[in-house]
């Protein structure tokens, strides 16, 4: 390939330094360093992603195509009168708020914690980031495991340490199944929300904290005028990261509940899921999936933006 | 009172994976008569009786993982560069399309997807890796943010001594982004190595199961069998949480980008 001089007119009319307009000029190079990624993205995403929008116009049973007939909305209509759909919806309100809320609540006391001088600081952020990394079919079986009521050890634990009150079938109540899923979830990830915030802390300018130290703050006000309100954008971020990342929820309830005990843990994904693949409805099922894609994605656009504040805030 | 609240998270967050991991070396006897109790010996059965499956099912994850992760970081890099270096109409415009996947949640996907590769005729391990490639937006991200970050001088000097776009790339910016590949690297490997529910719909053999399938294939296949479904689960964790210990200030680091950048 031979060098390239700028040397184009026009060019040095404008300010040094400014974005120059794009032009047309790379195109077709561009186009081959493309190429490798936009075969994957477009083939096996983008497809799909149409595909869920199409199917869920149509009401296929996913056998052969020539029994695919265009139902307009039909599907969605369906969702109006089913119960299961909008207890579904409810759940997963419940679990992001519940999720978020607690996540970031711990993520942050642990920050702060941590952000004071502890000793062996590092070791323990090390241990509560862990989980993170274990995959979710593992942690849903050990903690089916430990919460089993004849053979796990969590009911044991609490009779041994006086709070056999608490014991009881975690996954098989109706009532105590999605707390004890929100629980799994905190589990999981409250580490890596906790390390954002430590970053955070880190970036708030240690002057500042100095001068309130002076001016003879204690440490209460110091967290209380000083700190959490420099650190309120980055807690937006957590708390929608932490709101997303519960509502894609699918793996833990599938392996810890199938959406069980009688619908009690089921969310969008499990029940659109289940209509897909063991109902053979893969028109709703698709319906039901692009609800979950465009509620998804609305709260993606909401921390795109939160972020971009944030960022703004720190320059 | 400090390091009591920190010791109780630590035990809290800890506990569950060792206790998988010390009861996978008891026999299944011993873990129904006491859960708790640490083993008093070291007892490899469990091992022995998952070991066949367990090799090809690791062997399974490793072949998906590797090769996807290999697409992943070339299709990034090359798409990062022309998003970065080089100009072009609509530059901006399908940059953004190309971040769409980070906004869309696998198992929404999955029922189409899996439609869509019975028309393509594709099926089992090669299906799951072409659709793993799929998933680069998180790659093209990162990477395009550390070769805007290097000086525009740098380029231009490498240029005047001839470079091309190939060397520009190859010798210039991805030394220089190699933290940003030491990210897309940790998270993509973690993603693909514990990722769930691709290879529950689009794998169909026994033989073709990666880890986290197999696993619960081999719950409903034998009722749950304590000693050597803990050894599955033991085996299935190790790997990833030793590349945690290992590159633990690099994951750390990452997480800390993805959220500033993000």
């Amino acid at each position: 390939m031979t060098t390239h001089i700028d040397v184009q007119p026009g060019i040095a009319l404008q300010r040094p330094g400014a974005r120059r307009p794009p032009q047309r000029r790379d195109g077709r190079l561009a186009l081959v360093f493309l190429a490798p990624a936009l075969f994957f993205y477009i083939g096996f995403l983008i497809i799909p992603l149409i595909g869920t929008l199409f199917l869920s116009f149509t009401d296929w049973e996913g056998f052969t195509f020539d029994q695919l007939r265009m139902t307009g909305l039909d599907n969605y209509r369906q969702m109006a009168g089913d119960d299961v759909f909008w207890a579904a919806v409810r759940h997963n309100l419940i679990l992001v708020v519940a999720a978020a809320v607690l996540k970031t609540v711990i993520a942050l006391a642990l920050a702060i914690i941590l952000d004071n001088n502890v000793r062996f600081a590092r070791f323990f952020q090390t241990v509560y980031l862990m989980p993170a990394v274990v995959s979710l079919v593992v942690t849903g079986v050990v903690f089916s495991l430990a919460l089993s009521p004849t053979l796990g050890f969590v009911n044991p634990l609490l009779d041994a340490i006086g709070l056999s009150s608490l014991t009881g079938d975690w996954l098989g109540d109706t009532g105590r199944a999605l707390p004890t899923i929100v629980v799994v979830e905190v589990w999981h990830t409250f580490g890596l929300h906790m390390t954002i915030l430590i970053a955070s802390l880190a970036g708030i300018p240690g002057e500042l904290r100095e001068s309130a130290r002076v001016d003879g703050a204690t440490t209460w006000q110091e967290y209380r005028h000083i700190v959490i309100p420099m650190l309120r954008p980055a807690i937006g971020v957590v708390f929608l990261l932490a709101g997303i990342e519960s509502f894609k929820i699918f793996a833990t309830i599938y392996v810890m509940t199938r959406g069980g005990p009688s619908h009690a843990t089921e969310v969008l994904s499990t029940w659109g899921f289940f209509q897909a693949f063991s109902a053979n409805n893969v028109g709703y099922g698709s319906a039901i999936m692009v609800v979950l894609l465009l509620l998804t994605f609305a709260l993606s656009v909401l921390q795109v933006r939160s972020n971009r504040r944030a960022q703004n805030d720190l320059a | 009172m400090t390091y009591a609240v920190l010791a109780l998270v630590a035990l809290t967050t800890i506990f569950p994976v060792l206790w998988m991991l010390y009861s996978s070396i008891k026999p299944t006897q011993d873990i129904l008569r006491d859960v708790f109790a640490p083993p008093t010996t070291l007892y490899f059965g469990n091992f022995d009786a998952v070991l066949q499956d367990m090799l090809i099912w690791v062997k399974n994850s490793v072949l998906v993982t590797g090769i996807s992760l290999a697409i992943i970081l070339v299709v990034s890099a090359l798409a990062a560069y022309a998003f970065s270096q080089l100009r072009f109409r609509g530059r901006e415009l399908l940059f953004v399309f190309m971040l769409v996947g980070l906004m869309v949640p696998a198992h929404a996907l999955v029922v189409a997807g899996f439609k869509w590769i019975s028309v393509l005729g594709i099926g089992g391990i090669l299906a799951l890796i072409l659709t793993y490639g799929g998933w680069s937006s998180f790659g093209i991200l990162v990477m395009r943010s550390f070769f805007d970050a290097v000086p525009k001088e740098i380029i231009e000097a490498a240029r005047m001594d001839g470079a091309s776009h190939w060397k520009i790339l190859t010798r210039v910016l991805l030394p220089l982004a190699r933290p940003g590949i030491a990210t897309v690297t940790i998270f993509t490997f973690l993603w693909v190595w514990n990722d769930f529910v691709y290879p529950l719909v689009y794998l169909q053999r026994t033989e073709d199961l990666t880890v986290p399938i197999g696993i619960l294939s081999f719950q409903s296949r034998q009722g749950v069998q304590w000693g050597p479904q803990m050894a599955t689960l033991a085996i299935a964790t190790i790997i990833p949480l030793v590349a945690y210990l290992i590159a633990r200030r690099q994951f750390v680091r990452g997480i800390m980008q993805g959220a500033v950048k993000g």
